[in-house]
């Protein structure tokens, strides 16, 4: 056991902060106001290794690793949450999955440029009618006339408004009607039948684009599948895992934001002739932020260790983790449950302890608070990820 | 970072975890309801090497480090169902047998420290007071005057830990009133010296299974060599050493008793049929489980951590008061949440589940309450 950062640890964080401190931060503001992220935010953090931290040296990556990805994946979110979600919802919820499952072909089609941050690209599952329910999904790619043609329709999709490419679920069927079940295609957005609603007016996380994608009789072909017919469910259940992963640190960057501003304001402010700090009430709630800070970030760490341990490993053997079973899906559910509970509460501490300031989108605070809200919802609800904590337990007690 | 156990703490842990089960769990239900101490046990937990984990080799004991010691006393209290039991090895090998094992002198730790590793000695800790608890130094009344050679302590201390089975007690006392917390100091007394006296018994609501008593000074006589430390050292040395071991250790317990609720919870909700099918299935029942789960793993990391940080020779004060905080208010949680699973026989004795949750309510009080804990939290944020 050792919970310390090696030296080398924390030259890449002071590194990558410095980095998030001049290119990222300062932009935030803008971004939310605006609705947009620069697409030279894409290729800056190309640049910087941020984006091919999980990719294989044979592919252009430095493959270090989970846990240092969260290392780096915390401080990102700690200086802008919707850059986090939009070069995540490219590099990580299309590129990763196509790394492990894509063909060569495919590989060499869309990596080089997703990575790069020239392409942008997009995973699309939920529908207006299938969210935490994904077996409802109603896309479907049918063989018409030797032709395989996607109809349908994704919604919620991030990056969706400004993807060059997407990865699409859909269901398989033959002429005949018969089924292979829900299957992942990779298209590009300029493939005709395709076309994207507007962006979509949120509560937080303007600055990363949300919206529709809809597909008319958009052929696409056999070379499109990722992985195999009717596997879809499985790949995109492997790439929950890291999604909820990237969640829990996305939720640990945003309380030590909440922290930091809550800290400096707490003291400058003063009432009753003390700064705010002084006060008891004031200060158990900034001990209750920084408790739930720590022990988010423990299991977040864990968590990821875990991940670089046990995720590569044959999937068929049962791995054992300080006694007890090795359950990813459980352990990366837990983790998203646990830091987006906590984040939304730590927020909201931050914005009661700056008051009327709190209220004010000059502060900082305000748009974690509005930000932060999407860590119960997206990749897969809280209710969905306690589901999946219980079945675990059920199954680990004889 | 790397957070993989090793082997031999991994192997140590299961055959605690086995003892306990075997040796303590069956009696517990009786010792609880009946509040009887049972020696035995303390001498097969004294052969089992657990009443003298944490002391030097040199001096008798296993010289395991913080982290070895948690995860003991986890197991121990994850096997036994036994909170106050789990209670009084804490009392004794932690919070009454480190303050010399870390800061006594070689007289002292010669002569004290094999038969506290052995069990031949039980110990405790005598700090807080009828009138003097959360502001501990402050409100301290106990009085040592120096006369010659000896002390003359005068004062009582309160809700003491093995008080009416103790053999040995570290115990706090005013030297320098004008100096406040830097005017206490620290003295090994034993219970055959004139003037210490043993109150009644107190009743508990939890952790009935362990002896709680006043602990009374009536000119007693302590000897200069039994102080621990330099006269008027004692807060901040003694105290500040132990109880980042005691915030460690003593809340891992509560860790192993988590983990006890949630199997029984989680077995209970599987078997327990309402409606037509078994109540693990509602998602009523799974949101607790989950919840509970989720604390629990945040918990034992947050104790391993500070457990590592105090083994790596760092002082870790931050990180034990926030293990400590999260992991006893945790175990509340949890002991509510898989209370309430167990329905009608949480409220039943038969069950461990009563007697966690009856157990789990000291944790936030005894050690430094919630309130404190967020105070140090708070002036280091």
């Amino acid at each position: 056991m050792n919970f310390e950062y090696t030296e080398d640890d924390k030259k890449f964080i002071e590194e990558f902060r410095r980095f998030c401190d001049k290119e990222i931060g300062p932009f935030a503001e803008e971004i939310d106001e605006k609705g947009e992220i620069p697409r030279s935010h894409f290729k800056k953090l190309a640049d910087m290794g941020y984006t091919g931290m999980l990719v294989p040296e044979e592919f252009g990556g430095t493959n270090l690793g989970y846990l240092k990805t969260v290392y780096a994946q915390e401080i990102l979110a700690e200086y802008c949450g919707a850059t986090f979600f939009s070069v995540g919802a490219s590099c990580g919820l299309m590129g990763l999955p196509l790394l492990e499952f894509g063909t060569k072909e495919q590989i060499q089609k869309y990596i080089p440029s997703l990575m790069s941050g020239e392409k942008i690209g997009c995973l699309g599952v939920t529908e207006p009618d299938a969210g935490s329910d994904v077996a409802n999904i109603k896309s479907v790619v049918r063989r018409k006339n030797g032709k395989l043609l996607l109809n349908g329709q994704k919604t919620y999709i991030t990056n969706a408004p400004i993807a060059d490419f997407a990865t699409i679920l859909a269901d398989y069927q033959e002429e005949d009607g018969k089924s292979y079940g829900l299957t992942a295609f990779l298209i590009e957005t300029n493939r005709k039948g395709v076309s994207k609603g507007k962006p979509m007016k949120k509560m937080g996380l303007k600055g990363s684009p949300t919206g529709e994608l809809f597909f008319e009789d958009v052929e696409v072909y056999d070379s499109d599948i990722l992985g195999r017919k009717g596997r879809g469910f499985m790949i995109i259940m492997d790439a929950f895992n890291r999604e909820r992963l990237s969640l829990g640190a996305y939720c640990v960057g945003t309380m030590a934001a909440c922290l930091a501003e809550t800290r400096k304001f707490s003291r400058s402010r003063k009432t009753f002739g003390r700064p705010i700090y002084k006060h008891q009430s004031v200060a158990f709630m900034l001990a209750d932020m920084l408790i739930k800070y720590e022990a988010s970030r423990v299991l977040l760490h864990e968590t990821a260790w875990m991940m670089d341990e046990y995720s590569s490993k044959k999937k068929s053997v049962k791995h054992i983790h300080n006694g007890y079973p090795v359950d990813l899906t459980s352990r990366t559910a837990e983790l998203k449950l646990m830091a987006s509970t906590y984040a939304r509460e730590v927020c909201n501490n931050a914005v009661q302890i700056h008051g009327g300031a709190g209220y004010m989108e000059e502060y900082k605070v305000a748009r974690l608070y509005r930000d932060i809200k999407i860590g119960e919802i997206g990749g897969g609800t809280s209710e969905i990820q306690k589901q999946i904590v219980a079945h675990s337990e059920a199954k680990r007690i004889k | 970072m790397e957070f993989r156990l090793s082997d031999e703490v991994l192997q140590f842990k299961e055959s605690v975890k086995e003892f306990a089960k075997n040796e303590i769990r069956p009696s517990a239900e009786e010792r609880d309801l009946s509040g009887e101490w049972d020696w035995n046990l303390w001498k097969k937990m004294g052969a089992m090497g657990l009443l003298g984990l944490s002391v030097p080799e040199e001096f008798g004991g296993s010289g395991a480090n913080c982290l070895m010691t948690s995860v003991a006393h986890e197991a121990f209290a994850e096997g036994s169902a036994d909170g106050g039991l789990t209670l009084a090895l804490g009392a004794h090998a932690i919070i009454g047998t480190m303050p010399i094992a870390l800061l006594g002198t070689d007289y002292q730790k010669k002569k004290y420290l094999p038969k506290l590793a052995t069990g031949e000695y039980t110990s405790g800790l005598g700090l807080t007071e009828p009138g003097s608890g959360s502001d501990a130094a402050g409100s301290m009344e106990t009085r040592a005057v120096k006369k010659g050679d000896k002390y003359i302590i005068n004062g009582s201390k309160m809700y003491i830990t093995n008080g009416p089975i103790g053999d040995l007690f570290v115990v706090m006392a005013v030297t320098d009133k004008s100096k406040g917390a830097m005017g206490v100091s620290v003295f090994i007394v034993e219970k055959n010296f004139p003037g210490f006296k043993v109150g009644k018994k107190l009743q508990k609501m939890g952790m009935r299974t362990s002896q709680t008593s006043e602990l009374i000074f009536e000119d007693m006589e302590v000897p200069e060599e039994n102080r621990i430390e330099k006269e008027n050292s004692g807060f901040a040395r003694v105290g500040r050493a132990t109880l980042e071991w005691e915030r460690t250790v003593l809340v891992a317990a509560s860790i192993g008793s988590m983990q006890l609720m949630i199997d029984e919870g989680v077995r209970y909700a599987k078997q327990r049929v309402q409606f037509g099918e078994p109540i693990i299935r509602f998602q009523a029942i799974q949101d607790k489980i989950a919840r509970s789960k989720m604390k629990l793993d945040a918990a034992r990391l947050l104790i391993y951590k500070s457990a590592t940080k105090k083994d790596l020779g760092l002082s870790a004060p931050i990180e034990s008061s926030i293990a400590k905080l999260y992991a006893t208010e945790a175990a509340n949680e949890v002991a509510y949440d898989m209370g309430q699973v167990h329905g009608g026989y949480c409220y039943i004795h038969e069950y461990p589940i009563e007697r966690a949750y009856r157990d789990a309510r000291l944790g936030t009080i005894g050690g430094g309450t919630s309130e404190i804990m967020r105070s140090i939290i708070a002036a280091n944020t």
